[in-house]
């Protein structure tokens, strides 16, 4: 079952634990009493939602928020570097909104992946775990929907036209991993004016939201289409049908997933782009009380390769894709989701991170572009308990290196983890992340 | 500087669908107007508005891959534009209509980039811009993708411009510590820089008469155009209420200048009239 009750009191008014143990013993693989307890004494300072801005492919970190003014030109890059509300830190020009807001994030200037590859960094970067070859690790989202109760929305929805994937497959840390695909975010796209669909229910020719108002003609659809599949896909049949199903027939998911029911003016500041439009769902998914939401850049605003899910991927044209397109809408997009959480009082109930699987590298490449660089990257926290206006860590001079402490994605996910409600002992009795530290120095 | 900013009163909406949208460039004498795309957020397209009854329709309708930056002759006879052909690799594809033959300029296989092509009043040459071991250099080709000559050396090179009598070329550099703008003769000698602020100047433009060079600046902390003489004085900023004003292109009778502008979060094209 996937239903736990009214839409308010179980999303909304938090988790009571009434509520939380009939979620776990609803769920298929839902927690123990004793990981539920141990949760629980996380509920003081936990956070209601988590929004992760995946910028999959990889942003150079030094033409963004780690510029390296005076490196020398071959690894300075030729763009200015701009004041920020942060004494004595610069952006690059490149973002002068969200300059002008650096009072509202903390920048890390240290991260730090194991991996130069993007599906294997990006596996590490969602789960944490430095060590897939057993298997691979839950994403962070799938870990915080096992302890929230699902409602008419997924607890774990993922914003894109697909998992993020390069050309010899996808990144395999999207999901559940060695949980099961039940454990997978409900992946929902968003058009660049706002239209939604949901690309998981292709099969079902015809049913999205907003045809689908009567439940029984719904049922019988779904029904129809069940008895086409073979026994083979049964099992997942009725897990994607459970959720379709309670996604399609609630009023308050549907709500939820209609930002065409926003004002004008809401859209207009997020802009007429997929990624701000599904920035803007994502604003609607916490304000929904959708626990873990991770917004997929990459098929939305890279497109000089059709089909390709590069993203952020700048082997070339780094210096005409960052100032044309990517820099611009990123600026324009995060500085609204920003401004708009904190106009209606969900930043702090909301952390947001915005981050990629690793940096580019500082040596500008005979491409006149930036290679993949995992040795030190950035990521931007905000909301959630994080004292904002800081930068935590320091890369050197050339930006190749950090300087301080790495921040690795295991303390990222300890982070997460940690502000979702899963303190120690439930990271523990899940077999999650073992040995990682939160990133006190954020809080 | 001269910050007369005359007012947008007078700007005629082309667009309205507000859709990602870059390079608007006049053919035709100024009947249409050929442009990029986002299409879909898999592909970009080239397309073509017809001034007179403001319908848009694809100017490479077969096209399956991504297409972009066109660039014409004066008589709009020959044009060439960037073609996607892979995996990160981009080609420059030179068409004359009248012939119906296609010359293809290949950068090379695996990640290959060429962007920004030019195309001289006659269409005779083309200049683009290219990645080589010292950065970004400006190129010229013949109108058969052969011949390449090397007009720039060092630093980051990008977005030249043929001017209309064919003897120079507008570029922007970073030759200097950031993209400023330059103009150089044809076989890349006699370099001026026409800009000097901290901020990016990019994307310099011809005006027909070869008078004027209109270009995108960000000094003032957003894009927005400018105006200014070949020689760098007389600097014009064209004011605005966009969030964002960029990709400026003259039309054919120097007296008004298309742009792409960011307005409430909607990418359209404008037409505006030049200042005097």
């Amino acid at each position: 079952m996937i239903d736990v009750g009214s839409f308010k009191a179980h999303l909304c008014e938090g988790v009571n634990r009434r509520a939380f143990l009939k979620a776990g013993l609803l769920a298929p693989l839902g927690l123990t009493a004793t990981q539920a307890s141990s949760a629980l004494a996380a509920e003081s300072k936990k956070v209601r939602s988590v929004v992760l801005l995946w910028l999959w492919g990889a942003p150079s970190h030094v033409d963004t928020f780690d510029p390296k003014p005076n490196a020398p030109a071959e690894f300075r890059g030729p763009f200015s570097t701009i004041p920020t509300r942060t004494p004595g830190v610069r952006f690059t020009e490149l973002l002068p909104r969200l300059a002008s807001r650096s009072d509202r994030f903390t920048l890390i200037r240290s991260n730090r992946n194991f991996h130069s590859g993007h599906t294997e960094a990006g596996t590490i970067a969602l789960t944490g775990a430095l060590d897939n070859a057993a298997g691979i690790q839950p994403n962070f989202g799938s870990i915080v929907a096992k302890g929230r109760p699902a409602s008419s929305l997924p607890s774990f929805l993922a914003v894109g036209r697909g998992f993020p994937r390069d050309v010899v497959g996808p990144v395999k840390g999207y999901g559940g991993g060695n949980w099961g695909k039940v454990h997978d975010p409900f992946l929902v796209h968003c058009s660049d004016v706002g239209d939604v669909d949901i690309p998981t229910l292709k099969l079902l020719d015809g049913l999205t939201p907003s045809h689908l108002q009567d439940r029984r003609e719904l049922l019988k659809e779904l029904d129809s289409h069940q008895r086409k599949l073979d026994q083979a896909e049964i099992g997942k049949w009725d897990n994607t049908r459970d959720k379709a199903y309670a996604l399609l027939t609630s009023p308050e998911a549907r709500k939820a997933l209609d930002v065409t029911r926003e004002k004008e003016a809401v859209r207009e500041a997020y802009g007429q782009t997929s990624f701000g439009q599904s920035c803007l769902l994502a604003r609607r998914l916490v304000e929904a009380c959708v626990s873990y939401v991770q917004v997929n850049w990459s098929q939305y605003v890279e497109s000089m390769t059709p089909n390709c899910d590069f993203g952020w991927d700048t082997h070339i044209y780094n210096f005409e894709m960052l100032p044309d397109r990517h820099c611009p809408i990123l600026d324009r997009v995060l500085s609204a989701f920003l401004d708009d959480l904190q106009q209606r009082g969900l930043l702090e109930s909301t952390l947001v991170i915005a981050m990629g699987e690793f940096g580019r590298s500082p040596r500008i490449t005979p491409q006149a572009a930036r290679d993949h660089w995992p040795n030190v990257y950035f990521s931007l926290w905000a909301g959630g308990g994080v004292q904002p206006g800081r930068v935590i860590g320091e890369s050197d001079r050339l930006g190749q290196e950090p300087l301080t402490e790495a921040i690795t994605p295991t303390m990222v996910g300890t982070t997460i983890l940690e502000r979702a409600g899963f303190d120690a002992q439930a990271r523990a009795e899940l077999r999650v992340l073992p040995g990682g530290r939160v990133i006190h120095e954020l809080f | 500087m001269n910050s007369s900013k005359p007012l947008r009163t007078d700007e005629k909406r082309l667009t309205t669908d507000g859709k990602l949208k870059w390079d608007p460039v006049f053919i035709n004498g100024g009947a249409e107007v050929v442009f990029t795309l986002q299409e879909t957020p898999t592909q970009t397209r080239l397309m073509r508005l017809k001034i007179i009854d403001g319908s848009v329709s694809p100017l490479h309708s077969e096209a399956t891959t991504s297409e972009f930056e066109a660039t014409y002759s004066a008589d709009s006879r020959v044009y060439a534009f960037v073609q996607n052909r892979g995996n990160l690799n981009l080609k420059l594809i030179l068409r004359d209509t009248t012939k119906k033959k296609d010359a293809i300029f290949d950068p090379g296989s695996g990640f290959a980039c060429i962007r920004r092509p030019s195309m001289s009043a006659d269409g005779n040459k083309v200049v683009f811009s290219m990645p080589n071991a010292a950065g970004q250099q400006i190129y010229l080709i013949d109108s058969q993708g052969a011949n390449r000559k090397e007009l720039t050396r060092t630093s980051l090179n990008n977005w030249p411009a043929f001017s209309p009598d064919g003897s120079h070329i507008a570029f922007s550099s970073s030759r200097d510590g950031n993209f400023d703008i330059y103009v150089m003769e044809l076989d890349g000698g006699k370099v001026a820089r026409l800009t000097r602020n901290p901020g990016m100047d990019i994307r310099p433009a011809w005006s027909p008469d070869g008078r004027r060079l209109a270009f995108t600046s960000n000094r003032n902390g957003r894009y927005q155009i400018f105006i200014m003489q070949p020689d760098g004085s007389h600097l014009t900023e064209l004011a605005t209420d966009s969030d964002r004003d960029d990709y400026v292109a003259w039309h054919p009778d120097g007296r008004n200048l298309i742009l792409v502008a960011e307005k409430k979060g909607r990418s359209d094209l404008y037409q505006i009239p030049a200042p005097i």
